[in-house]
């Protein structure tokens, strides 16, 4: 008798001392800067701040740049999580916004090739170090992949858990001619991100970005 | 005396006299505990997001945040420090340690309780202004996001000041809940003991409905039963007297052999 209850009291300690499931939120924007895309800067600068107002304490944010090779820790543009206390987090926010104003300032000409696979897997790699609870991989891109010559990145990738969004998938002018291939796109990625073990979103409207990131 | 003596004789009219008179004072003390607890809800707010700059707002202590449980435990800390104050006064008695004291101590007890209630009112002033604070910062922070100009408001002093105010004055009111606390808590014996009456007496009254009913419905099931087993009966009743006719016209087998004897 007297083993059972030591056995339900160190069960009961046990489960009380694991190590609870994290609150905080991970994000990463992926931001095309291909081409075309350069003129959707501002579009993306309201995604940032948005995302910005809503994060908080203990969250984490990262803003890359989608360009020839993306998988690289030069392509962060800015990245932080927010401080404990609301009043440094505030602060941070501020610094952050600052950096990003920078660099779409800076920003004129677009890169010449557009290297989303490895974008999302540095997305993936930050996101997991981060221990976030819940991780959101936003790309902000036409999602039309034009690989440099002798790039490869046509294998599985691996996304554990983590949301990915696209957001303000542009139509190309082919996808005018023939709207399948817009289509067939979208399939592609939905299949490959699903594969990867993560799940697929795609909001084209921005004024539904409330649905994107849960509330808290 | 004569009401003593009505007490002391169980008199059923002035056992009546007294629940009534305790059901009042448990009607008037929980109402006065409610708006206590709405109170205490205000100064809860007031002190929970400033509480997170202290202890930080990303820790929870299982679903709770951590800042918010730490001013949880202020206000009920302010709230044992009053019942300890008015304890020491002797407006209540519901520690008899406290009342039994000699007055020296007493008067001890009153200054300290009195001057930890001070200085966590003054914490929570402080705490009241530096919400403010916050909320001013993060809505300029919101502003700036949203691309719009910050525009600072006229007299917003007054607010700050009011929030100040209430973060001061609120613990010292949480402090009078120990009247009402103690007028509920005497109170609530008879409460519960006429709850536990009204519960047993229903519970009574539905054992003698389902035992009537029961009764009743096996009366019911016999009349029912008869009214069935009447066809079958009557039938079987038919069939028996119709044999017992044929068996007395029919000769038998040996009959019939003695007859034929006779014939022949």
């Amino acid at each position: 008798m007297k083993k059972l209850i030591l056995t339900a009291m160190l069960s009961l300690a046990l489960v009380a001392c694991s190590e609870p499931k994290s609150k905080a939120r991970a994000v990463y924007l992926l931001m095309d800067t291909s081409g075309t895309y350069t003129a959707e800067m501002d579009k993306a600068q309201k995604i940032i701040n948005y995302l910005l107002a809503t994060l908080d304490s203990g969250d984490s944010i990262a803003i890359a740049r989608i360009d020839s090779g993306s998988f690289s820790e030069k392509d962060i543009i800015a990245r932080a999580t927010f401080d404990t206390r609301p009043s440094t987090a505030n602060q941070q926010k501020r610094q952050f916004k600052e950096k990003i104003d920078a660099f779409v300032t800076a920003t004129k000409r677009g890169s010449r090739n557009t290297d989303i696979t490895g974008g999302v897997m540095q997305a993936s790699e930050y996101l997991i170090e981060t221990g976030a609870g819940e991780k959101y991989v936003l790309i902000f891109s036409d999602l039309e992949e034009d690989l440099q010559k002798g790039h490869i990145r046509d294998f599985p990738i691996s996304l554990p858990d983590i949301h990915v969004v696209a957001l303000n998938v542009t139509k190309l002018r082919s996808d005018n001619i023939d709207p399948r291939d817009y289509m067939k796109r979208l399939d592609l990625w939905e299949k490959r991100v699903s594969q990867a073990g993560g799940d697929w979103a795609v909001i084209n409207d921005l004024e539904r970005m409330d649905t994107l990131i849960a509330q808290r | 005396m004569h009401s003593y003596e009505e007490i002391r004789n169980k008199d059923d009219s002035m056992a009546r006299t007294l629940a009534s008179s305790s059901l009042t004072q448990f009607f008037i003390s929980t109402l006065v505990l409610i708006i206590a607890m709405f109170g205490g809800l205000i100064n809860f707010q007031l002190i929970a997001m400033p509480m997170s700059e202290m202890v930080g707002g990303t820790s929870y202590i299982g679903p709770m945040k951590t800042s918010d449980i730490a001013a949880l435990v202020i206000i009920m800390v302010e709230i044992a420090m009053g019942l300890f104050l008015m304890e020491s006064l002797r407006i209540t008695h519901l520690f008899p340690i406290i009342g039994s004291m000699d007055d020296k101590m007493r008067k001890r007890m009153v200054v300290i309780t009195f001057s930890i209630l001070a200085i966590l009112a003054t914490v929570e002033a402080s705490l009241a202004y530096m919400r403010d604070l916050l909320a001013m910062d993060r809505e300029a922070l919101t502003q700036s996001l949203a691309g719009a100009s910050i525009v600072e408001a006229e007299f917003r002093w007054i607010p700050s000041l009011g929030q100040m105010i209430m973060g001061f004055i609120l613990p010292f009111a949480l402090a009078f809940v120990a009247i009402p606390l103690e007028s509920f808590i005497h109170s609530l014996r008879t409460v519960l003991g006429m709850m536990a009456m009204a519960v047993l007496h229903s519970l009574a009254f539905t054992a003698r409905l389902i035992g009537g009913s029961a009764r009743q419905l096996s009366k019911m099931l016999i009349s029912l039963y008869d009214i069935l087993i009447m066809l079958p009966l009557g039938i079987e009743r038919l069939v028996a007297v119709g044999l017992k006719k044929k068996d007395r016209d029919e000769p038998t087998e040996e009959l019939k052999d003695v007859y034929l004897e006779k014939q022949s």
